[in-house]
């Protein structure tokens, strides 16, 4: 190459510079975003006059932890999507690395790190695996790795993968916050089938929300299944497997462990307005039956009101 | 002075021209080969002899050759044609005339045609030779006053040796531009040589010393050679000096041309004085008038806009003029006045200032490119340049255009994603121009532009916007035509190069191509 074409290579090199990328869009697209990974109960707000008398309390906690689940997920995924609209600090070829300060906890220092796994050439996109993690430290001490997530696919909204959460990096580092709980937060996600499935592990109680594995499958047309852990305030805890439709009508099996250590299930169903229309109360738990003695309480309303759920 | 013809006597001189067979060689070439410096004006000056020969002079677009950038055989071989024309028409009983111009190098006893010579004694003895009753030749070039001293023609004193009484002129007349030992000398301001300018001024009618609207071989040579030595006393190289060499007989004088049967043109009347200046669209002289008061003088013009100007001591009146088929007055009290520095011819020596607006198409040369990054765009943009300011035929210009599009992201994978993208660029020109006649101009030159490109993601307001900036060099290659004085439309195509660094380096190129409408300042 001659002199000539280098120093002017040379200038040009210098005087380049921006942030056009197709590669990053592409790398971005296998990030999930807080809203595909949120749990959608529909279940309408309990109506004033229900024929059975009371309206579905679990029905409307299907929903409340739903909301709950959402607003976890938002609160610790949020920051991948403000790595998502900025563009990255240093680039490889299948490596895009985000590092930038944390605007929110002065002091800390936030790495985020996108790696394309190599694959065999001519594989398939929707195989592509992603490999993320998220590290941070607070005043020049040592990275601490708060998430970590293993990514299928092109495009996370079809794709399918698990996001670990570490509250107890997020304490060490004080950027967490209130009702954290501690332990590690699994998010296990597949938006590629027929129904999207979310699966939330929460080592301990926190963030509004009981330990438990919460599950959630929503078909396209709305209908779905959640299953969920819920606690009333009588210290009774309902371990709940719930089916609903579009409309939000559905019915519920549920497990329970009384506060006095008794156990047992109830089942029922209700409408769209999530009214009571089925109830199988045999703890006489339920308000409509708490008058009663178990397990005399008869059986509310007719089987035949219950919907068809997927 | 002596030099100069008795006036008096010239403008006694009577003849017509409609009779006569009239046939013309004008070559114009500004390539002298070896040795030489480019000339800029020479095939200018040819193809406005040209014109005025087949437009006033009598000379049948058939009859009339113009060679520019020849060769000595092409010259030779086209006077041999038009010998042989000649020939024909004497043998049918026509009166005859062949008139050879040349516009180019002459040195040491040799016309110069880029690498090809024909020495001054060949195109005499042709011309002495020729099947024709009146053989003229017009040399404006170098030392072409030779061509008077050679052996074996007589050197008259002028144009008062005896005529014949019963049969029209015959003969051979040569005029040269320059004594044997002085340069012809070129000028930027009139945008031409001296002596062509005035000799083409005078046959336009200003050299119409008799005033019955015919300017014979006389009139002609006497104005050229009174303006050409006073414009020239004061230049750099001195004064420049045409000489003659006269064998004609017969009776009367040779008419070269005739203003009557041109329909339109400029009439300077009476009551003004001064020296006018007309100018054509490129504000380049087309034609002089040093009149007197008292007399009117008739500029035979072909139709066209024009610029009139007078210069005065403290001002300059400027004026548009548009020549159709009537006779246009000029009189001082219809041109404007303006200041000493808005001369408009001044542009010819100075720069020439203009703005061009434009709309364009970009697209990239390479298909990946052009399909995802640097998708086409549409850009508007405009473009302020100074013509001959950093020399003759330079140019250089300031552009700025802005565009943009819509096109989408495919990524494998990924569903398309749609993007509206923007795009400012701007740059720095050089370039040098060509005149290809007198309306159409071709001009080759470089750039070096910046191209700040950005783009967003319609509906996907979680994605973040893009941008890229860098310098890109180019040439570029444009066309123009004038089709008015101060307009001229444009058709312009760029090559540029581009380094994209951020995915991974990258040598791209891509390619503008605009049509415009440049608009002249300075009128």
């Amino acid at each position: 190459m001659p002199s000539g074409f280098k120093a002017l290579a040379g200038v040009l090199l210098l005087t380049a510079c921006g942030n056009l990328s197709n590669e990053d869009i592409a790398f971005v697209e296998a990030l999930p975003r807080t809203g595909d990974l949120h749990v959608r109960v529909p279940v309408q707000s309990a109506q004033p006059a229900c024929a059975l008398g009371e309206a579905s309390q679990w029905a409307v906690g299907a929903r409340d932890t739903g909301d709950k689940l959402n607003a976890a997920v938002d609160a610790v995924l949020g920051i991948i999507d403000a790595i998502r609209a900025s563009s990255p600090t240093s680039r490889k070829p299948d490596l895009r690395v985000w590092s930038f300060p944390d605007q929110k906890h002065p002091g800390v220092r936030i790495e985020a790190s996108l790696l394309r796994v190599a694959t065999q050439p001519g594989s398939d996109p929707a195989a592509q695996p992603w490999s993320f993690a998220i590290d941070a430290r607070r005043d020049g001490g040592p990275f601490l790795e708060i998430l970590y997530a293993y990514f299928v696919g092109a495009e996370a909204r079809s794709g399918q993968g698990v996001i670990a959460i570490n509250f107890d990096d997020t304490r060490a580092l004080q950027i967490n916050g209130p009702t954290d709980p501690t332990g590690v937060m699994m998010v296990h996600y597949d938006l590629g089938g027929p129904a999207r499935t979310v699966r939330i592990e929460l080592g301990a109680t926190g963030l509004g929300l009981s330990q438990f594995s919460y599950f959630y499958s929503g078909n396209p047309d709305g209908s779905g299944h959640f299953d969920y852990l819920f606690p009333d305030a009588q210290g009774n805890r309902f371990s709940l497997q719930t089916a609903f439709t579009a409309a939000g009508a559905g019915r519920a099996h549920m497990a329970v462990r009384t506060s006095s250590g008794a156990t047992g299930t109830i089942d029922q169903c209700w409408d769209a307005t999530a009214c009571l229309t089925y109830l199988v109360d045999p703890l006489s738990i339920t308000p409509i039956c708490a008058a009663i003695p178990a397990p005399q309480c008869p059986v509310q309303g007719s089987l035949s009101a219950c919907p068809a759920v997927p | 002075m002596n030099r100069l013809l008795p006036l008096a006597l010239l403008v006694a001189t009577g003849a017509a021209r409609a009779d006569v067979h009239r046939f013309a060689l004008v070559v114009g070439d500004s390539q002298g080969g070896a040795g030489t410096r480019q000339l800029r004006y020479a095939e200018r000056d040819a193809r406005r002899i040209h014109a005025i020969l087949t437009r006033l002079g009598g000379v049948r677009e058939d009859d009339a050759r113009l060679l520019t950038g020849a060769d000595a055989d092409d010259l030779r071989r086209a006077l041999l044609d038009l010998e042989e024309r000649a020939r024909s028409a004497r043998e049918r009983g026509e009166e005859t005339l062949l008139l050879v111009y040349y516009s180019g190098h002459a040195k040491d006893g040799d016309l110069r045609l880029r690498d090809t010579r024909m020495p001054l004694t060949e195109l005499r003895q042709r011309l002495q030779d020729a099947p024709a009753d009146v053989r003229i030749g017009l040399l404006d070039s170098c030392q072409s006053g030779a061509i008077t001293r050679m052996k074996g023609v007589r050197q008259a004193p002028a144009f008062d040796v005896q005529r014949a009484r019963d049969a029209g002129p015959h003969g051979l007349v040569l005029i040269a531009s320059s004594a044997s030992d002085e340069e012809s000398q070129e000028s930027d301001e009139i945008a031409g040589s001296f002596f062509t300018h005035y000799l083409a001024s005078g046959l336009l009618g200003d050299a119409d010393a008799s005033g019955d609207g015919k300017v014979t071989l006389a009139e002609a040579y006497a104005y050229a050679y009174g303006r050409t030595v006073g414009s020239t006393a004061e230049t750099r190289a001195g004064a420049q000096h045409p000489v003659y060499l006269y064998d004609l007989g017969g009776a009367g004088d040779v008419v070269l041309t005739e203003l009557a049967p041109a329909r339109g043109g400029l009439l300077f009347g009476a009551m003004d004085e001064g020296l006018y200046v007309v100018l054509d669209g490129q504000r380049r002289a087309v034609a002089e008038v040093a009149k007197a008061a008292g007399s009117s003088r008739r500029l035979a013009l072909a139709p066209g806009s024009y610029i009139v100007k007078k210069r005065l001591e403290d001002a300059v009146l400027v004026g548009d003029v548009k020549v159709g088929d009537g006779v246009i007055e000029v009189a001082d009290a219809q041109l404007s006045r303006r200041k000493l520095e808005d001369d408009p011819q001044k542009g010819a020596s100075g720069p020439r200032w203009s703005v061009l607006g434009s709309g364009g198409y970009q697209f990239f040369f390479d298909s990946a490119a052009r399909n995802g990054l640097f998708p086409p765009a549409v850009l508007a943009g405009a473009e302020v340049s100074a013509r001959d300011d950093l020399g003759h035929q330079l140019a250089w210009g300031i552009d700025v255009a802005v565009g943009g599009g819509t096109s989408t992201l495919r990524l494998s994978g990924v569903p398309d994603i749609p993007v509206r993208f923007g795009e400012l660029s701007g740059g720095v020109s050089l370039w040098r121009d060509f005149d290809l006649t007198e309306r159409l101009t071709a001009s080759v030159g470089a750039r070096l532009a910046f191209l700040y490109l950005f783009r967003s993601f319609s509906g996907r307001s979680d994605l973040p916007s893009q941008n890229f900036f860098t310098l890109t060099p180019g040439a570029q290659l444009a066309l123009g035509w004038r089709f008015s004085p101060r307009w001229t439309a444009v058709a312009r195509a760029r090559a540029n190069y581009l380094f994209y660094n951020v995915d991974k380096d990258q040598s791209l190129g891509y390619a503008e191509i605009a049509l415009g409408v440049d608009y002249a300042f300075g009128f």
